[in-house]
């Protein structure tokens, strides 16, 4: 027979504590209000937004020198903007300022680096898209039918998360280089070899 | 706070208990209560954490509405678990085995400084033969005795991005031998992996310990890490209290790779090479004088290599290829023990008319051992040098019934090994989604434990006595019924309950049959006991506010075996049956001021039936500081309730193969410190 266990005693003690133990706990439970922070959709697309800076690599002639900052513009979405501009305050990437400008007209929109269109309640401005694709302007949006329209990013919501779509036609317009590991994450798709997904 | 009124109170109640412990417990509990006191400075910290996170993470992340906050709600058709790496860095732990202890459900049991009894609803023991336990697509089951080494797996615990454990049947989809759970361990791919990390820790059970991991990337589309780790552990007492001498110590190097070999194709290659000494007891049965303990050394060393190639074929389709060899030798009294197995795996999944989510796939495994004996040795084993071959292949379709709704699973697995043959292992699921907070699933499912080589090529001759092992032992079979419901109903509270009956037959029994010659006694292995078992399992995880995290967990089981009328074996019935009845868990997470972190865990693990073992309470503590984010401090304090308490029975029997003798835990502070560069 094995030998009896020394600590017994003790810890069978401890087993009667345990109601006291919990009682404490549940009771200090209630006491802080459970008010808390909302990192809502708006704040998740700014972060990815932000991030794309990180991946993607612009044809040397857009940008004027080696510190002309890189800027975000935002069509039709002033709730973004605020988490736009939190996050982007005093950020610098590779010598360049993350900068968050206001469009007043379509000329300013050839400025923009990254531009993000809130879906527009008649359609996406097919024409203005697939412009500024060719000007190297990485154009995203959160509605599937802005690939179609020409869009190179689409931050699609599904069951509560956010799934990426790459237009790699779209990027090869645009002579914009979009790092693997970002590709590697995304649903690739090329919408001029007809339907094929990749 | 009320200091003198306490102690009344407590003197009346607990009248033995030392104040010191009971100041442990006010103050972990009072500073647990702290999140009242606001911290202006959060908001910013927030914003700054949630930049500083990878496009992975963010994919990971949950979107909230205005309304509710959702929660990763995982529509598993099964008693999923996941523990993630925050949960593991804020564990405090440094073994791969004890991250397990927080798992609810898994009864995780230290036998001594060096092995662990780990296993989900019932059948515990050393070699734990209904778990079946994968690192990165690598089983690290041994098929010599149908279970796993746990004091040879290990790996860089930062480097982990989740273990999956899930309770239940899972044959289907991952084989012969996940009859009552599987735990999956992932590691982060090294695209995640960011530079360097250097981390030192000591204290009095673990004396010293280092790792160092390296990272970088030949170019944007290979990356690849490697590390180096030692570490040494103390020995512990035995239920006497006496010195086991059962230090452990171990080094450990390895590393990983990961390649876009285009836009569609990626390869995977990692290794591991290590070796360990570990002291043991094993209880000698010659006499005289009969129960002396008799001090042994565990020499463990090995190797692995895997590669996996995956390619993308469509947005909703994949497939990879994986290849494996992993190399094991083990040194001790009584067997020496190299294995070499080779193994291969395909798998293909896609999308069919947009409702049939299929998966099926195709493996074979080899496993070549020699072993020895030393003349000295009880034990013999026969056919050696043995080599074990298995044929798998499976199909799942995961059925969208009604869109988001109703889904439908069904699945089957075949497998052919060298013992039973062929095994059929199909299963049924279903699960129901009635809103975006809330979802019912219910499982039918059969999975078997092949035999492994030992209960077939055993032989102990003990004097008179003769344990030999049966040609004819047939595979452990499980039929279970399982029924869970998981919901987000109130905003930041989220539950998870499973229910489960399981049906066993054929399990393994020590049967006497005709000896050879007058006055000998031989026992045979056979499979004639048969039982059931049922149980519950609540997990709650409430986010009280944005800085406190409280996770709760309670799992019921019962576990009824009889033996079959043919049977005359007295014991199997009560050995077999050696996981406690009620474990609770309380678990709290909490970011204090100065970027300060406090957590506590508290468990209560009931006695260990027909056994010994008395039920516990177990409280474990850790601070952590990072004052800069590529620096962390943490202080980690384990078993705070006691001295010393055993957690597993003194003898582990026949699944030693030879009886080892337990030791108990002992209480345990270690400092860990962790630089990333």
């Amino acid at each position: 027979m094995p030998t009896p266990v020394t600590s017994i005693g003790a810890t069978g003690r401890w087993h009667s504590v345990m109601p006291l133990v919990m009682a404490v706990l549940l009771w200090c439970l209630p006491l802080p209000c459970a008010v808390s922070e909302q990192v809502d959709e708006d704040r998740l697309k700014a972060l990815f937004l932000y991030n794309f800076a990180n991946y993607v690599t612009w044809p040397e002639s857009t940008f004027k020198n080696q510190i002309s900052p890189i800027n975000y513009c935002l069509l039709g979405y002033s709730r973004l903007k605020a988490s736009m501009n939190e996050i982007t305050a005093n950020e610098i990437l590779n010598g360049r300022e993350l900068r968050v400008v206001s469009v007043e007209n379509e000329q300013q929109l050839s400025d923009c680096n990254i531009l993000f269109i809130h879906q527009p309640a008649a359609g996406y401005p097919t024409e203005l898209i697939q412009r500024l694709a060719s000007q190297s302007v990485l154009t995203v949006s959160d509605h599937p039918d802005f690939i179609p329209a020409g869009g190179s990013i689409v931050l699609l919501k599904k069951s509560h998360k956010i799934k990426l779509v790459v237009n790699m036609d779209a990027l090869d317009q645009g002579q914009l280089k979009v790092s693997s590991k970002l590709l590697r994450l995304a649903t690739r798709v090329r919408p001029s070899k007809e339907g094929a997904k990749q | 706070m009320h200091t003198s009124l306490n102690r009344s109170i407590y003197t009346t109640w607990f009248h033995r208990i030392t104040t010191i412990k009971i100041g442990v417990v006010l103050i972990s509990l009072m500073l647990t209560c702290l999140p009242i006191f606001a911290d202006d400075s959060h908001e910013f910290h927030d914003l700054e954490r949630l930049k500083s996170l990878s496009l992975d993470d963010l994919l990971e992340l949950t979107v909230t509405s205005a309304t509710r906050k959702a929660q990763p709600l995982s529509n598993a058709a099964s008693a999923i678990y996941v523990i993630t790496q925050e949960d593991i860095r804020r564990s405090g732990v440094s073994q791969l085995p004890e991250l397990l202890r927080m798992v609810p459900g898994l009864h995780v049991a230290r036998i001594d400084s060096s092995k662990w009894a780990i296993s989900a609803r019932g059948f515990n023991g050393r070699h734990a033969n209904k778990l079946l336990v994968l690192m990165d697509g690598r089983s690290l089951y041994t098929p010599l005795y149908s279970g796993v080494y746990w004091d040879v797996q290990d790996t860089v615990l930062e480097d982990i991005e989740r273990i999956e454990v899930i309770r239940g049947p899972g044959a289907t989809l991952w084989g012969a031998n996940a009859v009552n759970g599987i735990i999956n361990i992932i590691t982060k791919s090294s695209m995640n992996t960011d530079g360097g990390l250097f981390s030192v820790s000591g204290g009095n059970e673990e004396p010293g310990s280092a790792m160092i991991r390296l990272s970088g990337n030949t170019d944007a589309d290979t990356h690849y890490r490697a590390y180096l780790k030692a570490f040494r552990r103390d020995g512990a007492v035995f239920f006497d209290g006496s010195e086991a001498e059962d230090d452990w110590d171990g080094e450990r190097l390895g590393f990983r790779s990961d390649s876009n070999l285009s836009e569609t194709d990626s390869i995977t290659i990692q290794g591991d090479l290590y070796n360990g000494t570990a002291g043991q007891n094993i209880f000698s049965p010659f006499p005289p004088p009969s129960g002396s303990i008799e001090k042994d050394t565990a020499d463990t060393s090995g190797g692995n290599l895997l590669a996996r190639w995956t390619r993308r074929l469509a947005t909703d389709s994949s497939m990879s290829l994986q290849f494996y060899y992993d190399h094991t030798n083990r040194r001790n009294a009584t067997l020496r023990e190299d294995r070499d197995t080779f193994d291969l795996d395909f798998q293909h999944d896609f999308l069919l008319n947009q409702r049939h989510a299929i998966v099926w796939g195709a493996g074979f495994r080899t496993s070549r051992d020699e072993i020895q004996t030393p003349s000295s040795s009880v034990l013999t084993l026969g056919h050696t040098p043995n080599r074990d071959n298995i044929i798998s292949a499976f199909v799942q379709d995961d059925i969208s019934l009604v869109e988001d709704r109703w889904h439908l699973i069904l699945g089957a697995k075949y497998e052919r090994n060298d013992y039973t043959d062929s095994e059929f292992q199909p299963n049924v699921r279903m699960i129901w989604t009635p809103d975006d907070f809330s979802s019912y699933w219910a499982a039918v499912s059969r999975a078997v434990r092949t035999p492994s080589r030992i209960e077939t090529d055993l032989n102990i001759q003990i004097g008179p006595i003769f344990v030999v092992g049966n040609s004819e032992f047939d595979a452990e079979k499980l039929l279970a019924y399982e029924f869970g419901y998981r919901t987000q109903a109130i905003p930041d509270l989220s539950l998870d309950i499973a229910a489960f009956y399981n049906e066993y037959d054929d399990l393994t029994t020590f049967e006497m049959i005709p000896p050879p010659f007058p006055g000998a006694t031989l026992i045979s292995l056979d499979n004639r006991m048969s039982g059931k078992s049922y149980g519950l399992e609540l997990v709650a995880n409430w986010t009280i506010t944005d800085r406190w995290q409280m996770k709760m967990s309670h799992a019921w089981l019962k576990v009824d075996l009889q033996n079959d009328s043919t049977s005359n074996d007295t014991t199997s019935t009560e050995t077999s049956d050696v996981t406690p009845e009620h474990q609770t868990q309380l678990r709290s997470q909490l970011d204090l001021p100065y970027h300060m972190e406090f957590d506590t865990t508290l468990y209560y693990v009931d006695k260990i039936p027909n056994s010994d073992i008395a039920d516990y309470t177990r409280l474990d503590m850790r601070l952590g500081w990072q004052p800069s984010p590529s620096l962390e401090v943490a202080l980690s304090l384990r078993n705070l309730m006691d001295d010393e308490h055993p957690e597993f029975i003194e003898f582990a029997g026949f699944a030693g193969p030879i009886g080892l003798k337990s030791t108990q835990v002992e209480r345990s502070a270690l400092l860990q410190l962790k630089w990333k560069f």
